[in-house]
């Protein structure tokens, strides 16, 4: 699938072309670092709107990394706007200079937090409470993260480049409290008050390769690297080979100075994320979910008795009868591309303008409806 | 006589051409023939029925060799159609793909119940509801593991069907019926006069028939056209009874007058489920739309609606379209009215039941019930059969209780 999607992460993206690809005005044009953006409609002339509506319009931006050609294999390669945070390895803009926060709204931290490359949109503090903390010689990503963790919220990068940010029960960022799509194995299609969607497979998976027993945060102090002496342990009933209960720590770098109070959320929030995980894979066609129905980190619902996908204290009324299904989020999506769509290459450059957009939608390779 | 699922139980299908067999890992049976009926439109039916039925668990019985006969998953259908397929009573050459699962004798069905109190506003709790289930008629080793749910029986006109309630929420039960007893006193769909086998069905919104064999519903139509009206008819061991129509009204004054769609939600034997859609040209005037789902399960003497208005809050009436007077019934364990039931029995000899888990209004005049500023609502219309001498477990109480533990099901078949 040419769009993944990933819950707070890069994701990837891999765009074919065809052979017959125009090479001087497309080809050789298109760089690394510049931008694919994908609009959900096929504009002919971009140049009728300013850059900025365009993005604003976008179904999708994503940074190019790497362009292929080979014989009759032409692909451009990338990730999600995330990447600008930072990536897997931690690579990428840094925070360099000492920051010190002490009971400060997130909208007052973010700001110094993202790099240039992304511009603050909208950040809703209710329910988020105060954040205290520091940091110095960590990614914006790590540094972010943290702050998202400690603070209970979650984030979006949109497709102009925008962050936004709330509390992760709340709705402004994510549909969280009332979604609007079920997903089921038999009886999926429409309704007044939600969108089915088939989920062809329905795969449980339990995977506890991350988990730990322990959160110990290190003191990154320019002059020391020692533990700050916040450790977070979860109780638990795993024994190792030999019968000894099993330990697992996982030491995690925050600077911090001799003020730093006890980051309580920030480790609770750590040992939630190195759990042993129980997730669900559901094969849902997304060809059915149009205009934003359902967005990765969306929740959705999924009935399937059999795949132990029931909450039975939430009664939905679908289709004619009552189902119990299970709320859950949505954490990555693989969109085709699909004839229609309108598939752009927006240069890197200190200043881009619309006209300097380059329109690649007629040399996409499109997949198939299913 | 050959029936493969629903195609041949009433409309005739031809003894095949051609039956070929394989076995590899498993059982496939290719039937070959010819789709020809004593009219054109019968043999249109046939095709379109038969095409329908992919992808389900279809019984097979064949008068010529019963050694066929059991339980098989329709594959796929092909349809051939010559220049001649249309002409005279018409004919089409079919093939359809069967992959065996088997015999009576080996297998058995399963029917995986999630049963959850409904919501409602009568302090109801899960103790006090009743969730039950039927297999078909003439089912037989019902196995509801060491639990001990009350055995109750209703005649159905394809017979008496075996009706399991107070069942324990935790079991999925097993159970087995021959093929030729798949279907019976199962809920069907009946559209433009053809039992239909899936969800395709000519929109015909003033002829269509959702039944389980002692309870069915049909549309109020006058000259060919829908009037809005819900008829309910009920079967009691030897004839179906007279129309009883029942109406919805918009703002508690203008009945709807008129279903513009009718669509088939889902169509198995354990439920099948009918939607109504109406555009809001008059009763409102708006650009809304109206939306009325039918649920009918298996064994059951009542069905539940879902109603619901796309514009805004309003007040809705449902309620006898002739007036008929009714009592109010507050069901065991609960603090409100949650029906209104028919005071004396009928020319028929049985008494009507109009409930809800809503807090409702009732009309015991015209014999109705309200629900107040709301865009969508649920409610049950249904039967004493026998009025004043049903049975217990057929009493207006029971089938509140019954309503309120909702059950949703899907069947498999499993190996013995």
């Amino acid at each position: 699938m040419p769009i993944v999607e990933e819950f707070m992460q890069p994701g990837q993206f891999t765009i074919p072309l065809s052979e017959e690809t125009d090479l001087y005005r497309v080809w050789e044009r298109m760089q690394v670092f510049g931008h694919i953006v994908v609009l959900p409609q096929w504009v002919q002339h971009p140049r009728m709107h300013s850059d900025a509506e365009l993005l604003a319009a976008a179904r999708y931006t994503g940074v190019v990394l790497r362009t292929t050609w080979a014989s009759r294999n032409i692909h451009i390669w990338g990730q999600g706007l995330w990447w600008h945070l930072g990536d897997h390895h931690g690579d990428g803009p840094k925070i360099d200079t000492w920051l010190s926060y002490t009971d400060e709204l997130p909208s007052d931290v973010f700001p110094d937090l993202l790099p240039d490359g992304i511009a603050l949109g909208t950040i809703t503090d209710t329910d988020a409470g105060l954040y205290t903390g520091d940091h110095l010689h960590e990614s914006c990503s790590e540094a972010i993260r943290t702050v998202l963790k400690d603070r209970g919220m979650h984030a979006r990068i949109n497709p102009n480049f925008t962050f936004d940010a709330c509390h992760q029960l709340r709705d402004e960022v994510f549909l969280i409290t009332a979604p609007k799509v079920i997903a089921l194995r038999r009886g999926w299609g429409s309704d007044p008050e939600f969108e089915g969607v088939e989920a062809a497979r329905v795969e449980t998976t339990r995977d506890a390769s991350n988990w730990v027993s322990t959160v110990e945060v290190l003191d990154e102090d320019p002059d020391s690297f020692t533990s700050a002496g916040f450790i977070g342990a979860r109780s638990h009933t795993y024994f190792d080979g030999l019968g000894n209960p099993l330990t697992r720590t996982a030491y995690v770098s925050r600077a911090t100075d001799d003020d730093l109070v006890n980051p309580g959320g920030f480790i609770e929030n750590e040992l939630l994320d190195r759990d042993v995980d129980d997730r669900q894979v559901l094969d849902a066609a997304q060809w059915e979910l149009v205009n934003g129905s359902l967005n990765v980190g969306d929740n959705f619902y999924a009935f399937d008795p059999p795949s132990s996908l029931v909450d039975t204290a939430n009664q939905v009324r679908f289709r004619g009868e009552f189902i119990w299904p299970k709320k859950v989020r949505c954490l990555e999506a693989s969109t085709p591309l699909t004839e229609g769509m309108g598939i752009y290459y927006r240069p890197s450059a200190a200043t881009v303008v619309s006209a300097d957009w380059i329109d690649i939608t007629r040399w996409v390779e499109w997949e198939e409806r299913p | 006589m050959l029936n493969i699922g629903r195609i041949g139980l009433d409309v005739t299908l031809d003894n095949p051409s051609a039956w070929g067999s394989s076995a590899s890992r498993g059982r496939v049976d290719q039937i070959t023939g010819e789709l020809h009926a004593a009219t054109l439109a019968e043999t249109k039916a046939l095709r379109t029925e038969l095409l329908e039925q992919n992808g389900q668990i279809v019984p097979v019985v064949w008068s010529e060799d019963s050694t066929v006969d059991g339980f098989y998953r329709q594959l796929d259908a092909d349809i051939d159609a010559e220049d001649y397929a249309l002409n005279d009573n018409g004919l089409y050459d079919f093939s359809v793909t069967l992959e065996r699962i088997g015999g009576s004798a080996q297998t058995e069905f399963q029917s995986l119940l999630t049963s959850v109190l409904v919501v409602n506003q009568h302090d109801l709790l899960d103790t006090e509801v009743r969730p039950w289930h039927s297999p078909p008629v003439a089912a037989l080793a019902y196995d509801t593991g060491d639990t001990s749910p009350t055995a109750h029986t209703r005649t159905t006109e394809d017979g008496v069907i075996p009706v399991i309630i107070d069942l324990d929420t935790d079991v999925d039960p097993t159970w087995s019926v021959e093929p030729v007893d798949y279907y019976k006193g199962g809920a069907k769909i009946t559209v433009g006069g053809r039992v239909r086998t899936g969800l395709d069905a000519p929109n015909l919104p003033a002829d269509w028939v959702v039944s389980n064999g002692q309870i069915r519903f049909k549309p109020g139509q006058s000259a060919g056209v829908s009037t809005g009206r819900i008829l309910m008819e009920v079967f009691d061991g030897t004839a179906w009874s007279t129309s009883k129509a029942f109406a919805v009204l918009f703002a508690g004054t203008t009945v709807v007058p008129k279903w513009h769609y009718v669509t088939i939600v889902r169509n198995t034997p354990e439920v099948a489920i009918l939607r109504l859609v109406r555009d809001a040209e008059e009763a409102p005037a708006t650009t809304h739309r109206h939306t009325l789902d039918i649920h009918l399960r298996r064994g059951s003497r009542y069905a539940t609606f879902n109603y619901h208005f796309s514009g805004g809050a309003a007040t809705w009436k449902v309620q006898r379209d002739s007036a008929e007077a009714t009592t109010a019934i507050t069901p065991t364990g609960g603090s409100s009215v949650a029906a209104v039931r028919a005071t004396s029995n009928d020319a028929d000899g049985d008494r009507f039941v109009l409930g809800s888990q809503h807090d409702t209004t009732q009309d015991n005049t015209q014999g109705g019930i309200e629900f107040v500023s709301t865009r969508f609502y649920s409610f049950f219309i249904g039967s004493e059969i026998n009025g004043s001498s049903a049975a217990a477990n057929d009493q207006a109480d029971a089938l509140i209780l019954q309503y309120m533990g909702a059950v949703y099901e899907q069947v498999r078949a499993v190996p013995r």
